[in-house]
């Protein structure tokens, strides 16, 4: 060391420090590695995404959707705006079906009991099991080429087929059957109805078509379409998620809704003078008993009648709700009800029906599970159902199973059913395997998988044609089948011309191995197969497949039948009322029955009406709650013939009739395969085993419960803690979601919105007139583009597509129960809803509150560090690595849209694979929030160079307007006049969020219309009329024109909002 | 001076510069104590880097917390001592004489508490650099729109100035305590820190030109620091914080606070050196005289806010008002009506003014209210937004209390230092203030 000079004493310092700041790197940072592709896989361009045309798995409307692939991986999942049903929507199940792909608590492979076993030895089971007859498959709705691999495998091995679904459809199919003979649902179409009216299916959100219906929904509220808006009244017993959006509510007793429609029917045809053919059934009807049992005054059904007598209408039958022991005869009603108005072939359709494939009743399965217990089944094989979690505890599920030698269950390891006895065969997601769907008669839609299995799984389509070909089965001859099809569809698939059989190899279809028959090859292969053998008509089946495959699907409306009601219907059952402590079985918007449990986003969004997260609550009126002494921070034992389920947390909901409780479903997994189903409790545990003597349709209303009080302390309580992230109850009068009449609006009144609520700024009109300005800054410069967003209120209908779009597309993380108690969700998306009416109008209102993208943004003034400016395309842009944290743009946000990174949140192990490349994660202590997906609105600026993007093409360009179901949000660019968001905005419906404040938003709000009439109590100055239904327009605060609708002319895009104030100036 | 004829120059050098150096037991045990605390409140803060900012009560769109309104009440502390040194030395006041010197140490330890609440408060604290406006090559600049850069240099500019003012004002008593002293090293220590004072006429005709100059010079930022400070809140759009009141109304508050503050450190420490010749009932009485001003001030100006709320007819505004009285943080409103408007009335009797005891607990009472009152504003403002979806209730966390906590122990930590290394009473000016010692009365001024 002595012979160290100075020079080398630097040397040694600069060498070791340099090496220690490299290895001492941050530890909380990942190491990543990136690999080139060595050999780069076809179609696939290194950060541009490609896109796959695909048919949704997760429920029977099987959507149509489009997979957004990203170097090997789907990173989103939108609708295909081909299919008709749905029309470009995706729900907030659809959305999150990555995280069923790569959820690692999945098994990931096949296993027996808790041991990993080889797909060669699980098929060789199954396939010797299946052949030794006695077999029975228990699965889902099925249609489509597996529908038909089934019958054939059925049909050669004797195996019994029962399809059925938890909140499943054999009420209405039975129904159906007996009034008209035909084999399926109807087909709602909502689109042309004037009057909705439902008896407690929730259809806006979980019931048979949702993603459909609500599109429809959206279009029968539109001024503009129809000239009309619809009115929707809700005849149930609790305000359901999709009574929410109803314009009155008609509360019935629990049980007599068959008796409401029923009677409903009668005084329809009595004002029509025609009964449609339902003559001698309606004779029976009593209108007066039966609306006396529901607690419904006559006289409010007699208005109903006159109105759906006298305009196009659409009735929709019960829900899981109000499914109880008389449930086909309220869905028989329902259907007479629609024969009697006439919507039959407009609004319900039965051509183009509602297709579920094989419909099986709760009673088979329950005769099944006897079979079981009883040993006479050898062979079961259970469809990703989870029979344990859905039915009743009563029937001892679990010991059935085990009773069963040859247990097989296709699932991906979610749920509670994996017995020790059973092979459990994971199928995968629908993202990665290929099938089709025939969910309306004549729509045929293709599954394309957008990626290949990320685990070692195997489709049922494919374990089917496996086990068909090892059990060496034959197809047996049946009468419908033509002549010569195995050689039809060969002739078909390889074609004549060499171009057509190139594009067949190009795509991978090969060759005459593509048949419906078990010698296909792969499922694939069966697949186009059947489609060949269906559909195809033409020459050139290569180029026919391909665009089938580019479009989704093949889209075909059979003709609607002449519709007879049979004469040999069952006497109308009215039902009597349930006593006054009935439970209330709600599906959960986000979770089904549980299905879906699997998937954390679906817990981590706030339930739409609740607020809730991560939990199972109690739903009771605030006088129910009063009597047990409960608030909302309470928790509840709800307890019934010996069952206790709880604790629960509380919610005290003013759309619930008093002393009832509502439980929502798909909680509480007991022996959940993965970590996110333990939360919660399952309230099929408080159901009795009982069915519907008609249709075989498991009764979920008809418990009576107990309630108690249940006081937690110390880690109970801070395990059991819920806060609803849903803030106040009501709007506290302020201009959040205004409202605007709906006849005013159809006959193009001048509307006057939010009138008296917020501050009404009076300008001096001297100010303008001096060439001066309010404002202290000049508006920023938007050359090109401004981006805007239309947010429609009305057709809104909370459903949250929208909140999973955005955290799956912005990498928003996740951030669990414990943060949630604190509000520090961080979804960019606040869904915010109000209760802002009592009794027969419930007057709830959704606002989807996200950042504005102010021209004058409070944030961006108060950033000590630029960390978020304006962009010259008018959004308020996030610099990450600029960001200090200091919080003060949170702070001055009027809208409360920014989220903070208030720890490092970390994706759980797996999910880190479903991130967008596209979005940077965030690190603890930065701020976030909505930029209007500024990495799609770069990519399509990309792709549009040199020119411009057209408005057109961007209106579904951000991840919450591409899945709106009912496309009530609308993106485009406000410089330009004829782009549909400057039109919207310059709707007289149209107003920014607390414009007031002058911070000249981006984003436009349509308001919600209502079918109550406005209160003007003129001279009523300044105070709030409290609890007045429609607080929009409950008072006069003695300003006398329209300032609002005024400011809302002119379509410069309010780049000078509120300047012209001035001229009404004078009359305030 | 109560009794100006009995000290003499010598009996003030004696008294004042006894107590240094040597510390008493229970000078040890208390600072042992304060040390103990204050590992906690830096093992909070080290909690929250490991663990980010989520250990904090934060409940978004809470997203200010006890952090900042510590560090509002820190600063508000830091008001009263250049008030008392440099406004009412150009005054000309007597009482300040005693009281100064403490108080403006006071005002620097008050600023050195406050000046790390914002390093604690941001989420990323290793880039808090980036609101200086320092020369870099991607020329990067902070936003000088924003009142928080505003803030960074009314803060740094406060505590240099205050530091100089006050270090200038210590001159000639380090001498003093140099000359006391006969330990070398300290002899030498303290002979660097006055610049080698010998007090000859030139000396002092410098001295004292400069020490007026340095006050001029801390009298705007009086008000300018909590005017700044204040437009944190006046700035944003918030309810209930954009208002025009706020710079005066805020440092009125920090003098209230500050002087309190003053008493509630005066007075035991007057009672421990026992130096009732120079701080006595007078200077605290004069001190409560002004608090009592400065509590009527800030109590119109409450009310003036809430006068305000109803009459602007604007929903968001008297939402604010009315939730602070009668929501979720109704008891933190009146904590801070109770200590800050009702409970100081009590010195409008002079029996209560002129009582020790008197005076002690009700300048703590004020300490707490005026704590609560920045609570308030922060807490109740920002869990009632504009709009009512985002309505939250914010409790603080452990770690918060536990900073908050350990930022008092820090703040006691200097001033412990102080009192034992500089002499914490103003001798030069005392000295000023008594009869001169004339050369027939030599013995006793030896």
């Amino acid at each position: 060391m002595a012979d160290m000079n100075r020079r080398d004493f630097f040397k040694v310092l600069g060498t070791t420090s340099a090496v220690g700041a490299l290895t001492a790197c941050d530890p909380r940072t990942p190491v990543e590695n990136i690999y080139p592709y060595v050999v780069q896989p076809e179609q696939v361009v290194p950060g541009a995404p490609t896109f796959f045309a695909s048919s949704c798995g997760d429920c029977v409307a099987a959507c149509g959707t489009v997979l957004r692939h990203r170097e090997g991986r789907v990173v989103f999942v939108a609708g295909n705006t081909e299919s008709p049903v749905g029309q470009g929507g995706a729900c907030s199940v659809a959305i999150s079906a990555t995280q069923e792909t790569f959820n690692t608590d999945h098994i990931g492979g096949p296993k027996k009991g808790g041991a990993d076993v080889s797909w060669d030895e699980a098929l060789a089971a199954l396939s010797t099991a299946m052949s030794g007859g006695s077999a029975a498959w228990l699965g889902r709705y099925r249609t489509g080429a597996l529908d038909r691999l089934l019958g054939d495998v059925a049909a050669a091995t004797g195996m019994q087929r029962i399809h059925w679904e938890a909140f499943g459809y054999e009420s209405l199919a039975t129904a159906t059957k007996l009034a008209f003979g035909i084999n399926g649902v109807p087909r709602y179409q909502v689109a042309g109805a004037e009057v909705i009216l439902s008896f407690g299916a929730d259809w806006l959100n979980t019931w048979l078509a949702p993603v459909d219906h609500q599109a429809g929904y959206a279009a029968a509220r539109n001024p503009e379409q129809g000239k009309f808006v619809a009115e929707f009244v809700s005849i149930e017993p609790r305000v359901s998620h999709t009574g929410t959006k109803c314009d009155q509510w008609l509360k019935s007793n629990p049980g007599t809704e068959a008796g409401v429609a029923f009677a409903l029917a009668k005084l329809v045809a009595d004002k029509k003078g025609s009964a449609m053919g339902a003559e001698s059934l309606l004779s029976q009807v009593d209108a007066a008993a039966f609306a006396a049992a529901a607690g419904i005054d006559l006289a409010k059904l007699d208005v109903l009648a006159t109105k759906l007598a006298a305009k196009r209408s659409i009735i929709f039958p019960g829900g899981v709700t109000t499914q109880g022991e008389n449930s086909t005869h309220l869905a028989l009603a329902s259907l007479v009800l629609n024969l009697v108005c006439g919507n039959f072939g407009s609004t319900v359709l039965l051509g183009a029906h509602t297709n579920l494939g094989v419909v099986s009743s709760y009673a088979d399965v329950v005769k099944l599970l006897e079979a079981c217990a009883a040993g006479s089944i050898k062979t079961l094989v259970i469809d990703e159902l989870d029979p344990i979690f859905t039915l009743p505890a009563e029937l001892k599920v679990a010991d059935a199973l085990k009773a069963v030698p040859n247990l097989f269950i296709f699932t991906n390891g979610g749920g509670d059913t994996h017995p020790e006895n059973a092979t459990l065969l994971p199928p995968g997601s629908w993202l990665e395997q290929w099938g089709d769907a025939e969910p309306v008669k004549g729509h045929y839609q293709i599954r394309q998988p957008g990626m290949v299995p990320q685990h070692n799984t195997m489709s049922q389509g494919d374990v089917l044609l496996k086990v068909a070909k090892a059990a060496k089965l034959v197809v047996p001859a049946s009468a419908d089948e033509p002549e010569g099809l195995v050689e039809r569809v060969v002739d078909a698939l390889t074609g004549e011309e060499g171009e057509s059989a190139g594009r067949m190899d190009a795509y991978a279809l090969g060759n005459a191995s593509a048949v419906p028959s078990f010698e296909a090859v792969d499922f694939y292969r069966y697949v186009a197969g059947h489609w060949a053998n269906e559909l195809f008509t033409g020459s050139d089946f290569g180029a026919w497949w391909v665009e089938i495959l580019q479009r989704g699907g093949f889209y075909a409306a059979p003709a609607e039948p002449e519709l007879s009601l049979s004469a040999d219907l069952p006497a109308p059952k009215g039902g009597a009322a349930l006593s006054g402590n009935t439970l209330l079985f709600f599906p959960h918007t986000h979770l089904l029955d549980g299905r879906t449990a699997n998937r954390p986003w679906l817990h981590e969004v706030p339930h739409p009406v609740s607020g809730l997260t991560w939990t199972t609550w109690a739903e009771m009126s605030p006088a129910t709650a009063q009597g047990l002494g409960v608030d909302k921070d309470s928790h509840v034992m709800v307890a019934s013939g010996g069952v206790e389920l709880g604790p629960l947390n509380v919610r005290i909901s003013k759309g619930m009739p008093d002393g009832h409780i509502a439980i929502p479903s798909g909680n509480g997994h007991e022996d959940g395969g993965s970590r996110y189903e333990r939360f919660g409790a399952n309230p099929v545990r408080l159901l009795k085993p009982a069915s519907d003597p008609v249709s075989g349709a498991m009764v979920y209303l008809s418990s009576e419960v107990t309630v108690t009080k249940k006081v937690l302390s110390g880690a109970e309580w801070e395990k059991h803690k819920r806060v609803s992230l849903k803030g106040s109850e009501d709007m506290d009068n302020r201009p959040v979601v205004m409202d605007a009449y709906a006849p005013d609006v159809v006959e193009g009144k001048e509307i006057e919105l939010g009138h008296g609520m917020g501050v009404h700024i009076v300008k001096d009109p001297r100010i303008e007139a001096a060439g001066m300005s309010y404002d202290m800054y000049p508006e920023p410069e938007h050359p090109t583009y401004r981006w805007g967003l239309s947010i429609n209120l009305d057709s809104c209908t909370g459903c949250g597509a929208c909140e999973v779009a955005c955290n799956a597309e912005n990498n928003v993380p996740m951030t669990g129960p414990e943060q949630h108690q604190l509000w520090r969700y961080m979804g960019w998306i606040r869904l915010d809803r109000f209760w802002q009416g009592e009794g027969e109008n419930p007057d709830v209102r959704y606002a989807m509150a996200i950042c504005q993208q102010c021209a004058h943004a409070p944030c961006e003034g108060v950033c000590p560090v630029v960390a978020t400016y304006h962009n010259l395309d008018g959004l308020n842009a996030m610099i990450y690595n600029r960001c200090v944290g200091t919080r003060y743009c949170a702070n001055n946000c009027p809208y409360s849209a920014r989220r903070f990174n208030w720890h490092t949140y970390r994706w759980p192990e797996g999910f880190e694979l479903m991130l967008n490349p596209d979005v940077v994660t965030r690190e603890a202590g930065v701020m976030e929030k909505c930029t209007f997906c500024i990495q799609r609105i770069r990519y399509a600026k990309a792709e549009a160079r040199p020119n411009t993007l057209q408005s057109q093409d961007v209106e579904r360009l951000t991840a919450c307007a591409e899945v709106c179901p009912s496309g009530s949000i609308v993106f485009g660019n406000r410089k330009e006049a004829d782009s549909a968001v400057s039109k919207l905005a310059a709707s007289p419906l149209s107003y920014q969020l607390f414009g007031e404040l002058n911070t000249k938003n981006g984003v436009e709000y349509m308001a919600k219309l209502t079918h109550t009439e406005p209160h003007h109590d003129e001279g009523h100055g300044g105070g709030h009329d409290e609890g007045h239904a429609d607080a929009g327009h409950g008072d006069d605060a003695g300003h006398g024109e329209a300032a609002h609708a005024e400011e809302k002319k002119g379509d410069e895009a309010h780049d000078n909002h509120g300047e012209d104030h001035g001229s009404d100036a004078g009359k305030h | 001076m109560q009794n100006e004829n009995a000290v003499t120059y010598g009996l003030v050098n004696k008294e004042v510069i006894q107590p240094l150096f040597k510390p008493s037991l229970a000078w040890a045990a208390i600072f042992a104590v304060d040390l103990l605390i204050l590992a906690f409140g830096v093992y909070c803060w080290s909690y929250q880097l490991e663990w980010g900012m989520g250990v904090a009560g934060y409940t978004p769109p809470v997203f200010w917390g006890v952090y900042i309104t510590t560090f509002v009440f820190w600063v508000g502390i830091g008001h009263a001592g250049t008030l008392i040194s440099a406004i009412l030395y150009l005054f000309r006041a007597r009482f300040r004489t005693g009281v100064y010197r403490a108080a403006e140490a006071m005002t620097i330890f008050a600023v050195l508490s406050a000046g790390l609440f914002p390093n604690i408060h941001v989420g990323r604290l290793w880039y808090v650099y980036f609101l200086f406006p320092y020369p870099n090559q991607r020329l990067l600049w902070p936003n000088f729109k924003s009142p928080l850069v505003w803030d960074v240099f009314a803060i740094s500019t406060y505590l240099t100035i205050s530091s100089v003012f006050f270090f200038v004002g210590l001159i000639p008593d380090i001498a003093a305590v140099r000359d006391s002293n006969r330990n070398p090293i300290i002899k030498k220590v303290y002979n660097m820190l006055c610049f080698g004072w010998r007090g000859t006429d030139t000396q002092w005709r410098h001295y004292m030109a400069a020490y007026g100059f340095f006050a001029a010079l801390c009298t705007p930022l009086v008000v300018s620091v909590h005017s700044v400070v204040s437009w944190d809140f006046a700035m944003a759009q918030t309810a209930g914080w954009h208002s025009t009141i706020f710079p005066p109304y805020f440092v009125a508050g920090a003098i209230f606070s500050g002087c309190a503050m003053v008493i509630t450190l005066l007075i035991p420490i007057t009672k421990i050196f026992k130096w009732e010749n120079y701080l006595n009932i007078l200077h605290f009485e004069a001190m409560a005289k002004l608090c009592l001003l400065t509590g009527f001030i800030l109590t119109y100006s409450y009310g003036i806010e809430h006068f305000i709320g109803w009459y602007s007819d604007n929903p968001y505004e008297w939402g604010i008002f009315v939730d602070r009285a009668t929501g979720q943080y109704d008891w933190i409103f009146f904590m801070m009506v109770a200590c800050n408007c009702v409970i100081p009335l009590v010195w409008w009797f002079k029996k209560v003014r002129t009582n020790l005891w008197g005076l002690w607990l009700v300048s703590i009472v004020i300490n707490i209210g005026m704590w609560f009152e920045r609570y308030n504003i922060i807490a109740s403002s920002l869990s009632h937004q504009f709009d009512p979806g985002s309505w939250v209730l914010y409790v603080p966390s452990w770690v918060e209390m536990g900073i908050m906590v350990g930022s008092f122990a820090w703040f006691f930590m200097w001033f412990l230092l102080f009192v034992k290394l500089m002499p914490a009473i103003a001798i030069a000016e005392i000295k000023e203030m008594i009869k001169p010692p004339l050369s027939t009365d030599t013995e006793e001024a030896a």
